[in-house]
């Protein structure tokens, strides 16, 4: 922390600014949130506040059955593709937490080189690789294709997370006759249930983010995920925007706020897997 | 670290490798036989004998240099503008010396637009610089100016609008890494530095600069090689036009594969996106480590 005296008046200013700041820095989100109150009558008038407020644009959205078949979608590969990136890493940063072995420095380099890898590349090899398999217009290789790119943090994360917790009880666990695998799955997980539960929130928000291969592997209407439906409504020639817009904070702020609460627990693992060389 | 442990180590550690082999490595492979090998339309693969048609292609369409510019104006500019705002921001709060609290409220609340779902900043963008219902153009309609407010249908300027779209987006990210390495500053440092007579300024450019440097050359690397591939905001603001003044190499492949079914020529675009990338990463990490 860089040390410098201020003057007593300065303070308060400085909060006042600072405050001001963020807020300008997030008023487009904020507009939309606005937006989303106002009676689709007039979607877009002037003035920062609606002139009435009105939840009848929620409510369509709820009634609209490929709007909510396509959030149903959204959650069930999101869901998936944590649970997946859960299961492999869990091991995977154990091991990288508690063993010196060889090939480890290798192994976490590489780690660190998967997310330079361009994502439309990935997308052409494995829709190639999804039609020869038939799988195309499937959730499945969606899920498999987001477990992909997010296993490298899910492997980073957790290994901070299982460096973070001590090293004796489950010795001593061990000691009392479990095996390895048993002191992990009894003993350790427990301690780093926090740890574990931001690693899949943060991975669940990232593929319920992702649209690339959403837009690439599906072609169906009612297969669609929450990313596909809503950017094709917007390049409609007619767009529904009392529809569009509430359907857009539906989807974003539920995580918005996940995230926040979980944002304390992935900075080091985020911090990890770009910084270090 | 305990006794070597060969077995148990690599047991834990085979699925996830099982899983990256098979669907990263073998398709990695497979990309750079199909920029090689795959002809004309769909993914039909003639393995005669090795040729550059694809790269041949690539090299004399003439849209070609003014891709590549394009995507270097966009992921370099856009990678300049998150360094220096996430520096600045990361800077504010840090430096001031408020209330911790309220301090790791207002970086929670700079944090939201990396949090929100990068197709709903399009859209969200694309709604706010709309000619027609964007609330900048009512407003200048409402005061009677005569000018056109709608950066994403101009070829002059979809390409800058979607690169400020992208730095309001990530800078976020970049503040949260940048403060992270600041915070991780030794205090002594400073406190030495004080009773040597250093100011704020000489701090921060004698020590929070020099101290960080890594960490930002390092990020600023990452971030460049993922903005020249980032495809969702350019897709969907504005699909590159118009007439092509906002495409880049990642809609250009896009289009080349899923609208044209020329498999082989993306596949070659990409290999030389990702030549880039990894040139790109192999300098600066040379840098980095020359210290």
């Amino acid at each position: 922390m860089l040390i410098i005296r201020m003057p007593r008046w300065l303070k308060p200013l400085s909060y006042i600014g600072l405050t001001l700041l963020a807020i300008i820095y997030i008023s487009p989100y904020l507009w939309m949130i606005m937006s989303s109150f106002r009676p689709s009558t007039e979607p877009f008038a002037l003035g920062i506040f609606p002139h009435s407020w009105s939840l009848n644009n929620y409510a369509r959205v709820l009634q609209d059955p490929e709007l909510m078949s396509s959030f149903f979608n959204s959650f069930k590969v999101a869901a998936t593709a944590a649970t997946l990136a859960l299961v492999l890493g869990v091991p995977a940063g154990y091991s990288f937490a508690r063993f010196q072995f060889r090939g480890r420095d290798l192994l976490m380099s590489f780690l660190m080189v998967v997310p330079t890898f361009p994502g439309i590349l990935l997308a052409i090899t494995l829709f190639v690789m999804v039609v020869r398999f038939g799988m195309y217009d499937s959730h499945y290789p969606l899920i498999i294709a987001n477990t992909l790119i997010n296993l490298p943090f899910s492997i980073w994360n957790l290994r901070t997370v299982f460096e973070a917790t001590s090293r004796e009880i489950e010795e001593s666990a061990m000691v009392e006759g479990c095996n390895r695998l048993q002191a992990l799955i009894k003993v350790v997980l427990p301690i780093a249930l926090p740890g574990l539960a931001a690693t899949f929130a943060f991975v669940y928000i990232l593929s319920w983010n992702e649209y690339l291969f959403a837009t690439t592997f599906i072609s169906t209407n009612e297969k669609r995920l929450i990313t596909t439906t809503m950017a094709s409504a917007i390049g409609q020639f007619n767009v529904d925007y009392a529809t569009l817009i509430p359907a857009a904070i539906l989807s974003t702020l539920p995580l918005i706020l996940l995230f926040i609460f979980i944002q304390r627990y992935i900075i080091k693992g985020l911090a990890m897997g770009s910084t270090k060389g | 670290m305990p006794k070597i442990q060969f077995s148990a180590a690599y047991w834990f550690i085979l699925p996830a490798m099982l899983f990256f082999i098979l669907l990263a490595i073998y398709p990695s492979a497979f990309v750079l036989f199909l920029s090689f090998f795959a002809t004309g339309k769909g993914i039909a693969v003639s393995a005669n004998h090795p040729s550059f048609a694809n790269f041949l292609d690539v090299w004399k369409n003439v849209n070609f240099g003014k891709f590549m510019l394009q995507t270097f104006i966009y992921a370099g500019g856009a990678t300049l503008l998150h360094a220096l705002l996430g520096f600045i921001f990361a800077l504010i709060l840090n430096i001031l010396p408020l209330n911790p609290v309220f301090t790791r409220t207002m970086r929670t609340v700079f944090l939201i637009p990396w949090a929100i779902t990068p197709t709903v900043v399009a859209i969200l963008f694309r709604i706010l610089l709309s000619p027609q219902v964007g609330p900048i153009s009512i407003y200048l309609k409402s005061i009677g100016s005569p000018i056109v407010f709608g950066p994403l249908g101009q070829p002059e300027w979809a390409l800058l609008a979607v690169t400020l779209t992208n730095v309001w987006m990530f800078t976020p990210f970049y503040m949260l890494m940048i403060l992270s390495a600041m915070q991780a500053i030794d205090p002594g440092i400073y406190e030495a530095a004080v009773v040597d007579g250093a100011n704020g300024p000489q701090q921060i450019f004698f020590i929070t600069i020099p101290m960080i440097k890594n960490t930002l050359l390092t990020l600023g690397m990452f971030d460049f090689v993922t903005t020249a591939g980032y495809f969702d905001l350019t897709w969907i603001m504005t699909q590159g036009g118009p007439v092509k003044s906002s495409e880049i190499i990642s809609t250009w492949v896009y289009r080349t594969a899923f609208q044209s079914f020329e498999f082989g020529e993306a596949s070659a675009i990409g290999m030389i996106l990702f030549s880039i990338s990894v040139i790109v990463s192999i300098i600066v990490l040379r840098a980095i480590n020359k210290e």
